[in-house]
């Protein structure tokens, strides 16, 4: 480990942002408590069907930056390419909807 | 007993260790250990002391701006919050759950003594910042002395 390695190291605290998930039919949706985050201090991408999530706070807290960081590994139903995030006071919301072949489709049924 | 398991949202770092834990349980519960280890040395709420003012600081993510109170009694600064409703769609269930729905409630003692006159709050990104100007000290006042004869 290098000298600035460390002295980013030592004035960061990483931090696992608590989660609550949803899913209905449509889909599925994880809010994230990530206070002190803006939107363009956050970064989500999807590889592999690993959805990163990772955020710093803009200003220090007791003097150091707060890292945020949690990775998700998404089903085979999620439809990687629909997944959309928006952040506000705090909480990140991830909307990931499901493929079509994923969802419950009702069959009418009718008499003759 | 892995039900919220199911979309396999979990964390990769869970189970990136989990090969540690021998039995089931163990394994179980790993994940909350590792929240504990990260979140431990966060603080919810930090008091910075500063040459002509105090600033408090606290963690509030998902707070109704209108929730939000704060109060200055004396030496006392009370803070009330309260986390807005998740709103949640109607066919929508919880798979898994976390995050607090709570009120906030707390009070602290000033390091000095304020102006409570000029006490400002500002809610942005989840985190209330209130700024609290320290008590201007009091100037000497030079009394011209009279000279009676």
């Amino acid at each position: 480990m290098n000298k600035e390695n460390k002295v980013e190291k030592e004035n960061t605290i990483n931090s696992v942002p608590v989660c609550d998930v949803l899913e209905n039919n449509r889909g599925v949706r994880v809010l994230l408590d990530m206070p002190g985050v803006s939107a363009d201090q956050l970064q989500v991408d999807v590889k592999d069907r690993i959805l990163k999530v990772t955020g710093r706070t803009a200003e220090p807290w007791h003097n150091r930056q707060i890292f945020y960081h949690r990775d998700f590994e998404l089903s085979e139903e999620i439809d990687c390419t629909g997944i959309s995030a928006k952040i506000k006071n705090g909480v990140l919301e991830l909307t990931l909807p499901k493929l079509a072949s994923a969802r419950v489709h009702k069959i009418p049924v009718t008499t003759e | 007993m892995r039900s919220y398991n199911r979309y396999s949202l979990i964390p990769q770092s869970w189970w990136d260790g989990a090969g540690n834990f021998s039995n089931e349980i163990a394994d179980w519960f790993a994940p909350f250990t590792e929240i504990r280890r990260h979140t431990g040395t966060l603080p919810r709420m930090t008091i910075r002391e500063k040459d002509d003012n105090f600033e408090v600081r606290v963690m509030l993510p998902g707070c109704q701006p209108d929730s939000i109170a704060a109060e200055v009694v004396g030496d006392f600064l009370t803070i009330k919050a309260e986390q807005a409703d998740r709103p949640k769609e109607e066919d929508e269930r919880h798979i898994h759950c976390e995050r607090s729905v709570s009120r906030f409630e707390e009070t602290i003692k000033l390091p000095g003594r304020i102006d409570p006159a000029g006490v400002t709050a500002v809610y942005r990104n989840g985190i209330l910042t209130v700024s609290l100007p320290r008590e201007a000290k009091p100037q000497p006042a030079a009394i011209k002395v009279a000279i009676a004869d």
